[in-house]
């Protein structure tokens, strides 16, 4: 079920009002009841694969339980090591084997030995990579001592599966996602008026500003050779404009929706084209899957506190699963690495906490030092989406060649002027909500009418404005 | 509870109430849809010819100019099952129906009644032709905006009151097309256009089994009834033909023409090469309103001798 379909729209406000009149009285039962609706949400788009969510919960809860009474370091391990294997396991059959397979046959064919690529003809399970990744997180948890043993079966299905974030994220620890399973929440008006709030922003940014600026990029990659060196340049750009608007989109559903129910999941996206250098973008961008790696590769790996050889090694190591981790191709992997390129000077020369804080803090603009550094990141991040959105490395390589090679101008696919106009104000309202996020700049109007006036201009732009043909987030892919 | 459940219902209502009144008057607004129709039904007792196809025919076929009573039923994006459920609903009130032309475009045999361009048109057929198409749950089955598109809808809404303009038909009354659409310029436009359309309709799929089976129906009722049937392919320019998947176009005639052999009320005309001429065309695959006149002259032609056969 997609967050911009009638089935959803449907959805939402029925399992609204059921949890919160119905079901909400008793723990066990509200549990049940937004487990049974999660599967229903998933089992909406395929409901065989909901076998993987159960089976992998199932391994991971007994998992958990078997670390948590085992004696012996071996034995919790082990189980350790089979809540691992079993995730990755299934990641590996899904999402890279056919991967693995061809590029075998390729090395295979460079040396000179024939092998033909053995294939498996399967469809990849949306949001596998978000919620192996989230249960994986829960038995490694346990098994560190950083959090006990979860003892009630529906209560742990039902973290796993919990339909906001289930299939893009945030991908969600289980020390902060699973406890507020175990408690009873009150519905308070501050909490579903924010909900709301973040529910429209998403969809503005999802179906007004992704899938309009995806229009235009399509057509640009689609036909790169032809097109005029502008019109590339600006392919990548609103490349960056749509998978942010897209993924940050999802996410403020995702998290609004969550509100609706009583629950705080974690924030993912902080303006993250305002950063000052690729450290901070990294702070900024898919902040749930940043700090996972951080969390789980980064730091078990020595992180930056052992030799320059060495961090730079582990730097490599988690851009680079990173990008594999997005998908099951070259473009991914050199996307990851290429931003591995991008923060390691800065890690070497130990300017990568520099910017910490957000820009232009106390300041209405930014001075042009910090215009500058912000045009600089955003460049360079916009130069390796190239690789992120290209079918393959020889077509990135070739765009980013025309930009160079073809004529500067010359344009004939341009976005209509009030997309542009558009865009410039969805920035506008960025930069006003880079502190504390659009949903407190809004809330910061302090007449209800200004309030309302921006909710039905914002309803009435996507209204307008807003692509309906129930367009997949780019992230369901992952 | 209270308060946000009352606050998000008067927040909402506003907003239902607008779209309910801009669903109301954008179905009273007359579109090409419900002015096609219309028409149609109020002349299906005199038509002679029926023209079915996409937009190749509709802007191609102009009834103006065949001396047998035309409607031309083409529509933009028009599937084959499009064409069949029409002349499914309607085919036992065709009392006078001499010859049902079928135009076969490259994707015509290949695609399926949701796939490409017309999965957005659609809901039309299902609001204005009142054909049951649509299963899944969507706003479409419900309301006609989405097809319209929200904005184009209001600015109808606004027009309704303001009486600027109330209709947007660009079709004649025997269905034809002439004015809108893409209007190429130069031979770099011809070019531009001619890659982009044949890669719209470009799926590369060999398998015509199901819409064959359609195409063998429609052939067989008109058999039984007396009536001829004439499957053409419409003039296009080098700068689109060139750009499509040859062995699927070699395909598709050798197909269409064991359907001629096969059945003896059915003939085939391939018009694809017939016009070297730019000035006869609108863009790379769409004849102007030039080219329409000289093709529907030349049809009249081909109907003519076909009906004397």
């Amino acid at each position: 079920m997609l967050f911009n379909s009638l089935e959803f729209a449907l959805f939402l406000p029925t399992v609204f009002l059921l949890y919160w009149f119905v079901f909400q009285k008793n723990l066990k039962s509200r549990n049940f009841f937004l487990l049974l609706i999660s599967y229903l949400f998933y089992g909406w788009w395929d409901w065989r694969f909901l076998s993987l969510i159960a089976f992998s919960s199932t391994v991971d809860f007994v998992a958990g339980q078997q670390i948590e009474i085992s004696n012996t370091k071996i034995r919790r391990k082990l189980f350790l090591w089979l809540s691992i294997c079993t995730n990755l396991g299934f990641l590996g059959l899904f999402k890279y084997f056919n991967f693995f397979a061809e590029s075998f046959a390729d090395l295979m064919y460079m040396i000179g030995l024939q092998a033909n690529p053995w294939s498996l003809n399967i469809i990849l399970p949306v949001g596998i990579s978000f919620y192996t990744f989230q249960t994986m997180s829960y038995t490694i948890d346990v098994y560190r001592g950083q959090m006990k043993v979860e003892k009630d079966l529906i209560a742990f299905f039902a973290y796993v599966s919990f339909f906001p974030q289930l299939v893009a994220g945030p991908i969600e620890r289980a020390v902060n996602l699973l406890p507020q399973f175990k408690v009873k929440h009150d519905f308070t008006y501050e909490q579903g008026a924010k909900g709301a709030r973040l529910i429209l922003w998403g969809l503005f940014k999802k179906v007004v500003i992704a899938d309009n600026c995806a229009v235009f990029v399509n057509e640009i990659f689609a036909n790169y050779q032809g097109a005029s060196g502008l019109e590339l340049m600006l392919g990548a750009v609103f490349f960056a404009f749509q998978i942010y608007g897209d993924f940050s989109g999802y996410s403020d559903i995702a998290i609004g929706t969550a509100k609706l129910f009583g629950f705080n999941l974690m924030t993912n996206f902080r303006t993250p084209y305002f950063s000052r250098d690729m450290a901070e973008f990294w702070r900024r961008w898919h902040i749930s899957l940043s700090t996972w790696f951080r969390d789980y590769i980064y730091i078990p790996l020595g992180g930056s506190r052992v030799g320059k050889g060495r961090a730079v090694f582990n730097v490599f190591v988690v851009f680079a699963i990173s990008g594999f981790w997005h998908g099951a191709n070259w473009t991914f992997i050199i996307w990851g690495v290429l931003n591995a390129v991008y923060f390691l000077p800065l890690l070497l020369m130990g300017k990568n906490r520099a910017n910490t804080n957000t820009v232009a803090e106390e300041k209405v603009l930014p001075s042009f030092s910090e215009l500058w550094q912000i045009a600089n990141t955003f460049a360079l991040t916009c130069l390796a989406w190239v690789f992120f959105r290209a079918e393959g490395v020889t077509v990135a390589y070739d765009y980013i060649r025309a930009i160079f090679h073809n004529d500067l101008f010359g344009s004939n696919n341009l976005l209509d002027a009030d997309v542009i106009f558009l865009i410039i104000i969805w920035i506008i309202i960025e930069w006003q909500g880079r502190h504390l996020g659009v949903d407190e700049y809004i809330k910061s109007f302090n007449k209800p009418i200004i309030r309302y006036l921006f909710y039905y201009l914002f309803v009435l732009i996507i209204f307008l404005y807003g692509m309906f043909n129930e367009s997949e987030f780019i992230y369901f892919q992952f | 509870m209270r308060k946000f459940l009352i606050n998000l219902l008067l927040f909402f209502v506003p907003l239902i109430v607008i779209y309910i009144s801009l669903e109301v008057i954008n179905r009273k607004i007359p579109n090409e849809y419900s002015a096609k129709i219309k028409n149609f039904e109020d002349e299906i007792n005199n038509i002679e010819v029926l023209v079915f196809g996409s937009s190749h025919a509709l802007r191609a076929v102009n009834p103006e100019f065949i001396d047998y009573y035309t409607y031309n039923m083409a529509m933009v994006s028009q599937t084959l099952q499009l064409d069949y459920a029409v002349f499914e609903k309607y085919k036992e009130e065709l009392k006078n129906l001499k010859v049902l032309v079928l135009t076969i475009s490259h994707f015509t045999l290949s695609t399926g009644l949701n796939e490409g361009e017309i999965a957005n048109r659609i809901s039309y057929y299902h609001h204005f032709y009142g054909l049951p198409l649509i299963s899944r749950l969507k706003v479409d089955n419900y309301s006609v905006l989405p097809a319209i598109g929200y904005k184009r809808a209001t600015w109808g809404f606004l027009n309704y009151f303001l009486k600027f303009k109330v209709s947007n038909v660009k079709t004649n009354k025997y269905g034809f097309m002439g004015e809108g659409g893409f209007l190429a310029k130069d031979s770099i436009s011809f070019v531009k256009v001619g890659k982009e359309a044949a890669n719209r309709h470009e799926d590369h799929s060999y398998d015509f089994n199901e819409n064959i089976k359609l195409l063998k129906k429609m052939i067989d009722w008109s058999k039984k009834h007396n009536i001829k049937v004439v499957l053409i392919e419409v003039p296009k320019t080098n700068e689109y033909e060139r750009n499509l998947d040859q062995d699927k176009a070699a395909l598709i005639d050798s197909t269409l023409d064991i359907l001629q052999k096969s059945n003896s009320n059915v003939s085939y005309f391939d018009f694809t090469n017939h016009y070297k001429n730019k000035s006869f065309f609108r863009n790379a695959d769409h004849l102007n309103e030039a080219g329409a006149r000289e093709f529907s002259l030349l049809l009249n032609t081909k109907i003519s001798e076909f009906i004397k056969e």
